[in-house]
């Protein structure tokens, strides 16, 4: 285990002095979301240094697949090659740099070529042969031209990377999320991925996914299907910075009907689908929203049955991100299943969703509010009274599980208060 | 229905030697731009009643329809598109911008029907938020079905093909 991540216990907490009266384990300076230093800090500690999340297996099927990402703000390339294996590798031509592969997903047919003087690497990145060699002498041999390869491994169908060669095992990484990101992933394939900016810190996306306190404000049909509604679930944080919300179906469509008629001046018909009767079916059903730190979301039924999505978020400065998601289907499922699940899986997702729209302008709204970030330095994250690790679904055990995994990953990066 | 890409690009249905009478694809060019003008004058009612009851409106990224056909959304119905409407008059929160959409280069293409034609047109859209200069939110090609019942023409099918595989943050405008 990394030595960073040994504890600071609580009564030592760098933010535990605030104004707020509050454990620092129960509050955020604000400075992480704007700090140009805390970022480049995270990219070294935080994404350098954890299990990065970068493609299903199901995405680079055949021989010469790739796929392309940026991980702690190095490019890689996770390619697949002889006999089905994988490889990931950094996305760089050992001459004179510029990237290998320049497409987010692509077939290279068994070698990257680099277009500007024309090295060759194969599947695995390693050089195979430069142009015109002879120019070289003896000297291309003294030297290794292989791109550097990174440490990869696979789960549940996820190929994850880490730059950090001492990394823990992926497995013991993942702890209590792996058994369920099997029952996500594990019999399912990828149905494509949708990607969207966002005028925020990259903090603020994956705050949201722990965050079940908004819904019923930022979401307006949501707020409306819970009106008279006792919400049940649950609030878990899952240790090593992973947490789960589980919750069932509930909800009253006619308050929905409502606030479209008061909107739109007509009266909406019984058949559309956000007044669809909520609650019905497997009492056992639980929607799941399992975060894994530190910057990766599955959206799934507890069973994984039929399908769900994944979203990560990766930094591109301090207030801005790129968010990407990918949706999975079981594979084999019927056809109408399937297509149907093409056709309208995404209505509430994405910057484009009836959902995530909204989830993408309050990272646009706090990103604005913290330019009183000197006046107004502490955020609250104190909901949930009762001891231990799980409160009800709208606590935030899961918020402080990310923030208490983000400390220790931090070390002496975050400034004293 | 599964997307047919070839379909999409290079419409078979559409009969190639078939003229669209003149009159036809004047009324269905002008359906195009109506629904255009209406989306950036915020008349979300008004361009709801351009499509026919079992209309559907939908759209997907360039990156998901050579793919596997992930769409980011898909109206079937008056139904859905009543609750987009809802959505886009203010059950979003995320503030309307001021649009503008430009809609050109279309091609009116006859099919065995007489009272139904396709029609591929490319799109961009300029975006305008409170305080901020315009800027391109977003470009690409309508694909219409269209059909006259009743002597008036209506989308039966727009679908929308947005060319970035890269959306903007307040990506919930009409497109």
């Amino acid at each position: 285990m990394n030595d960073v991540l040994t504890a600071r216990k609580t009564n030592e907490d760098i933010w535990s002095e605030n104004p707020l009266g509050l454990d620092g384990s129960r509050v955020i300076d604000r400075r992480i979301y704007v700090d140009a230093d805390i970022f480049a800090a995270e990219r070294e500690k935080i994404f350098a240094r954890t299990w990065q999340w970068i493609a299903h297996e199901s995405e680079i099927p055949d021989f010469g697949d790739y796929i392309t990402a940026t991980v702690g703000g190095r490019p890689i390339v996770v390619s697949r090659g002889d006999e089905g294996r994988i490889t990931a590798f950094l996305n760089t031509c050992t001459h004179r740099g510029a990237i290998l592969a320049a497409h987010p997903r692509g077939n290279s047919r068994g070698s990257f070529t680099c277009f500007y003087h024309g090295w060759c690497f194969d599947t695995e990145g390693k050089f195979t042969t430069a142009p015109l060699a002879e120019a070289y002498g003896e000297n291309l041999g003294k030297g290794c031209y292989d791109a550097p390869t990174i440490r990869h491994d696979v789960f549940a169908g996820n190929v994850f990377v880490s730059l950090d060669t001492n990394v823990a095992p992926l497995e013991d990484f993942l702890g209590a999320a792996g058994p369920l990101i099997r029952a996500y992933t594990g019999r399912h394939e990828a149905l494509g991925r949708v990607r969207w900016l966002l005028k925020g810190n990259w903090k603020l996306w994956h705050e949201n996914f722990r965050d079940n306190y908004h819904p019923m404000f930022t979401h307006r049909t949501i707020g409306a299907n819970y009106q008279g509604v006792h919400i049940e679930g649950a609030n878990i944080d899952l240790t090593g910075g992973h947490s789960l919300l589980a919750f069932p179906s509930q909800g009253n469509p006619e308050p929905i009907r409502s606030l479209m008629r008061n909107i739109t001046g007509k009266q909406p018909d019984p058949g559309i689908s956000s007044l669809r009767p909520r609650g019905q079916g497997n009492p056992d059903l639980r929607h799941n929203i399992m975060a894994v730190f530190p910057n990766l979301d599955f959206q799934f039924p507890n069973t994984g049955e039929g399908g769900g999505y994944l979203q990560h978020v990766t930094p591109t400065s301090a207030d801005t991100a790129v968010v990407e998601l990918v949706v999975f289907g079981e594979v084999g499922e019927p056809p109408e299943a399937r297509q149907a699940r093409l056709d309208r899986f995404l209505d509430a997702q994405a910057s484009s969703g009836k959902i995530s729209g909204d989830d993408t302008e309050a990272a646009r709204r706090c990103s604005v509010g913290f330019g009183t970030v000197n006046e107004v330095r502490w955020s609250n994250m104190d909901r949930g009274q009762t001891p231990g690790r799980e409160g009800i679904k709208n606590d935030e055990y899961s918020l402080r599980a990310f923030y208490d995994a983000y400390k220790r990953h931090m070390g002496d990066s975050l400034p004293a208060a | 229905m599964p997307l047919d890409l070839a379909e999409i690009i290079r419409p078979t249905s559409a009969r190639p030697q078939a003229a669209v009478d003149a009159e036809a694809a004047l009324a269905v060019t002008a359906l195009i731009y109506k629904a255009a003008r209406l989306a950036d004058d915020r008349q979300y009612l008004e361009w709801m009643d351009l499509f026919t009851e079992d209309g559907e409106y939908s759209a997907i990224t360039y990156e998901n329809l050579i793919y596997k056909g992930l769409r980011l959304f898909r109206d079937v119905g008056r139904n859905a598109l009543y609750e987009r409407v809802a959505f886009l008059m203010g059950v979003w929160q995320v503030p309307r911008g001021k649009t503008v959409h430009l809609v050109s280069n279309t091609e009116v293409l006859a099919t065995e029907d007489p009272n139904a034609v396709q029609a591929l047109s490319s799109f961009i859209m300029t975006r305008t938020a409170d305080l901020e200069h315009t800027v391109l939110h977003a470009a690409g090609r309508y694909v219409d079905r269209l059909e006259r019942r009743d002597g008036v023409w209506r989308f039966r099918d727009r679908l929308v093909i947005v060319d970035s595989n890269l959306l903007p943050p307040e990506f919930t405008e009409l497109l």
